[in-house]
């Protein structure tokens, strides 16, 4: 019957081998008639002995040349004395000890958080979306334009983003196919089609708030925290879809990963502002009369307003 | 350059006439070689007074321009462009002034005045063995030949013949317009008069044999100026060029706004006119009638430019008017082609970052006439002479569902209050603009019982 298994651990703490022995005392270290035969250099050919007590396991050292250390983890060991869980180390070796009977942690339940996942996959919900992505992509185009476009024009002006959209959904469906085995297209594909569709909404009501507030810092950060919000949510759902991280972890690394996008993009937006630029930058929205909510001002309180141009700074 | 265009064939028409004017009277008069002589007694009686002007950059030793200059008086004062000698002027420790003679006699100058609007400088030197040519005047009757004496592309001292035009009546400042090739080089140069009087100064040309010469009376009050000024040695010229910048933006825009303007019919607009006779307006409208909006543009601007240095022009002014009809688009739709140009701010003048700072600008809603508007005003600062800005200003009409209208204004050099006040104006202007009445409106018909 097993009396103890010894498991060797590797620096990052994973388990590389796992020992048990149905008798003690065994002797460790790096000679061939050990019980234990460890390939480390540091360690002694003969280096310790671990027996039986009453109460656990002792230790002892046979005079090693880098003699031994312990990490404890159990409140009744001591050095030399240890219980089940508790790490021996020698040389660049690590070596933890379990009784049989040593309790393990609870199960972890696969996660199954995938409520957006789920609802977006749902064939009627997965069309709407696609339709309507194709719709707004098309009439956008056509707003854009000069000339009435053919249907089959706006429905090809759509197509680059929607190989973004299967490009992205193919890659994670890759990614989960290798680590949940599972390819999930469909919530990728769609997960991306719904950022398409946040965006163009974002971008046209980000113009109707810089020009109703007729100001762009509003505006700015109202579109920042939406599409922050939107790229964390698809790549959240990739993440629940391909990989079985926990629910905090995923929410962490989509958020972290969506918002340094957006600051590394303002970075390199700054960045490259010109350091002279000879035209004035303005709010040139114009919009139907439907959009003017702000008060109109007067000519002259307007041209006492505009004086502020004239401060030349002291730089 | 249609204006150009048309100048060019008057000019021929001109030229024309007056060969075969030559012609005849080269058959009753026995006299054939009669101006060719004259040319070359102007040259030898002159060349002496005449000078080449060298900018000498200070680390290489090499000269970085050329132009040319005269003598104006016996203690060694010498008149050529401003243009000529600007980079001495901006940086002094960068560049010096240095003339050579026909005889091949150097030495230094120094900046004694200038004038950046005319284009005009005055420059001492030692020389005082040369005898300075006179100062005419150019009140001469179109078609008389002048002598214009200069250093074309440094090589050496050369005179052309041409003809005086008159004076330029579509520009800001006096210009003769002389009809003969001035060259680069040749700039800051004399043009004589048969008498070997000085009548302009060479500055620019617009090629084929359009060429522009300064008059000699902007020459003379400089000259007067500079011997008060007692030939001051060193001093910086920054102060003076903006106040003759301020001088001369005010003048000329204070004398605008105090005018009635004439107004234009643009579309259903009625709408400020060629405000003035230096500015050239031309008018386009697309013709597609695939198009979902109409556009109809008019542009009005001056073209008369202030060289302050290479990268540096000011002066002018431009304003533009673009109608914008909805033929049965959506207002969403409509108002989303019509603001693709309002963001592109109209510019008259050329800076770099040395001369300006960037524009800042105040954007709002503005209400004129009951109709709602969008104005921009944004201005920039000229770093070296603090009072002067460039101002450019956009305006766009936003209550209608069906039109649109939009407005630019750019002034270049102004201090605030001309600015403002010009700005102030055009937009009350605009306001007069509103659009006209259809008399064909639709009358509400009673129907009896």
């Amino acid at each position: 019957m097993t009396k103890i298994i010894v498991e060797e651990l590797n620096r990052l703490g994973h388990v590389t081998h796992r020992h048990r022995y149905d008798s003690l005392p065994i002797t460790v270290g790096r000679a061939y008639h050990n019980d234990l035969i460890l390939s480390d250099a540091y360690v002694c050919p003969e280096h310790l002995v671990i027996s039986e007590t009453a109460s656990g396991w002792q230790i002892d050292d046979k005079s090693s040349h880098n003699g031994v250390k312990f990490k404890l983890h159990s409140e009744h060991s001591q050095p030399n004395h240890l219980h089940s869980g508790d790490d021996i180390i020698i040389g660049r070796t690590r070596l933890r000890l379990f009784s049989p009977w040593h309790t393990v942690p609870e199960t972890h339940t696969i996660p199954v958080d995938n409520t957006i996942s789920h609802f977006i996959a749902r064939p009627l919900v997965a069309s709407t979306l696609i339709i309507a992505a194709i719709s707004l992509l098309a009439l956008s185009t056509q707003l854009a334009s000069t000339k009435s476009l053919t249907t089959i024009k706006l429905i090809a002006a759509s197509l680059p983003a929607f190989m973004f959209a299967l490009f992205w959904g193919g890659v994670w469906a890759f990614v989960g196919r290798a680590i949940v085995h599972r390819a999930n297209f469909l919530p990728h594909f769609i997960a991306a089609v719904l950022l398409l569709i946040i965006s163009l909404l974002v971008a046209i009501s980000r113009d109707y708030i810089a020009y109703i507030l007729n100001g762009e810092t509003l505006a700015t950060l109202f579109e920042l925290v939406l599409m922050g919000g939107a790229v964390a949510m698809l790549i959240y759902v990739n993440l629940s879809n391909s990989t079985h991280i926990g629910r905090g972890v995923r929410l962490t690394v989509s958020h972290s990963i969506a918002w340094s996008l957006l600051l590394f993009g303002l970075f390199m937006q700054y960045a490259a502002q010109p350091e002279f630029n000879p035209s004035p930058q303005y709010n040139a929205a114009l919009k139907p009369p439907f959009a003017k909510l702000a008060p109109s001002k007067s000519v002259d309180i307007f041209l006492e307003d505009s004086q502020q141009i004239f401060n030349v700074d002291a730089e | 350059m249609t204006i150009y265009r048309l100048a060019l064939s008057l000019t021929l028409c001109l030229f024309i006439a007056l060969n075969s004017a030559i012609l005849i009277a080269a058959e009753s008069t026995p006299r054939p070689l009669a101006l060719a002589d004259e040319a070359q007694q102007l040259f030898n009686t002159h060349q002496n007074s005449i000078l080449q002007i060298r900018v000498i950059e200070l680390t290489s030793g090499n000269k970085a321009s050329i132009g040319s200059g005269f003598l104006i008086n016996n203690s060694g004062l010498i008149a050529t462009n401003f243009h000529v000698i600007s980079n001495s002027v901006h940086y002094p420790d960068r560049y010096r002034l240095e003339y050579i003679k026909a005889d091949n006699t150097t030495g230094h100058l120094k900046i004694v005045d200038i004038d950046v609007i005319h284009d005009l400088a005055i420059v001492s030197s030692d020389i005082n063995d040369s005898p300075p040519l006179v100062l005419g005047n150019s009140n001469l009757s179109k078609g008389t030949k002048i002598f214009s004496l200069g250093n074309p592309h440094d090589l050496g001292l050369s005179i052309v013949e041409g003809t005086y035009n008159g004076l330029l009546e579509k520009s800001l400042f006096d210009k003769i317009f002389f009809s003969g090739s001035l060259n680069p080089g040749m700039s800051g140069g004399p043009t004589l008069n048969r008498q070997g009087q000085v009548v302009g100064i060479n500055v620019s040309t617009a090629g084929n044999q359009l060429s522009f010469l300064v008059p000699v009376n902007y020459l003379k009050t400089l000259a007067n100026n500079a011997n008060e000024a007692n030939h001051e040695t060193t001093r910086t010229f920054d102060k003076r060029i903006e106040q003759q910048l301020q001088q001369h933006q005010s003048l000329y825009l204070e004398k605008l706004i105090a005018s009635p303007w004439p107004t234009t019919q643009f579309g259903p607009f009625t709408l400020p006119g060629q405000i003035s006779a230096v500015v050239k307006c031309w008018g386009n409208s697309d013709d597609n009638p695939k198009a979902l909006i109409d556009h109809t543009v008019s542009n009005c601007f001056s073209e008369d430019r202030i060289f302050l240095s290479q990268r540096f022009t000011t002066g002018g002014f431009a304003y533009t008017y673009d109608l914008y009809t909805n033929k049965n688009l959506s207002s969403i739709h409509f108002y989303n082609l019509y603001d693709t140009d309002y963001g592109r701010a109209l510019r008259v003048n050329t800076a770099d970052k040395e001369a300006v700072s960037d524009y800042t600008c105040h954007t709002d809603f503005v209400s004129l006439n009951k109709k709602d508007w969008k104005i921009a005003y944004c201005a920039r600062n000229y770093i070296k002479y603090p009072s002067l800005f460039d101002v450019t200003v956009a305006i766009a009409m936003i209550s209608d569902k069906h039109q649109g209208l939009i407005v630019k204004l750019a002034i270049a050099g102004v201090d605030k209050q001309t600015a403002t006040a010009f700005t102030r104006k055009f937009i009350h202007e605009t306001q007069r603009g509103q659009p006209v009445v259809n008399p064909t409106e639709k009358l509400s018909i009673e129907e009896g019982p």
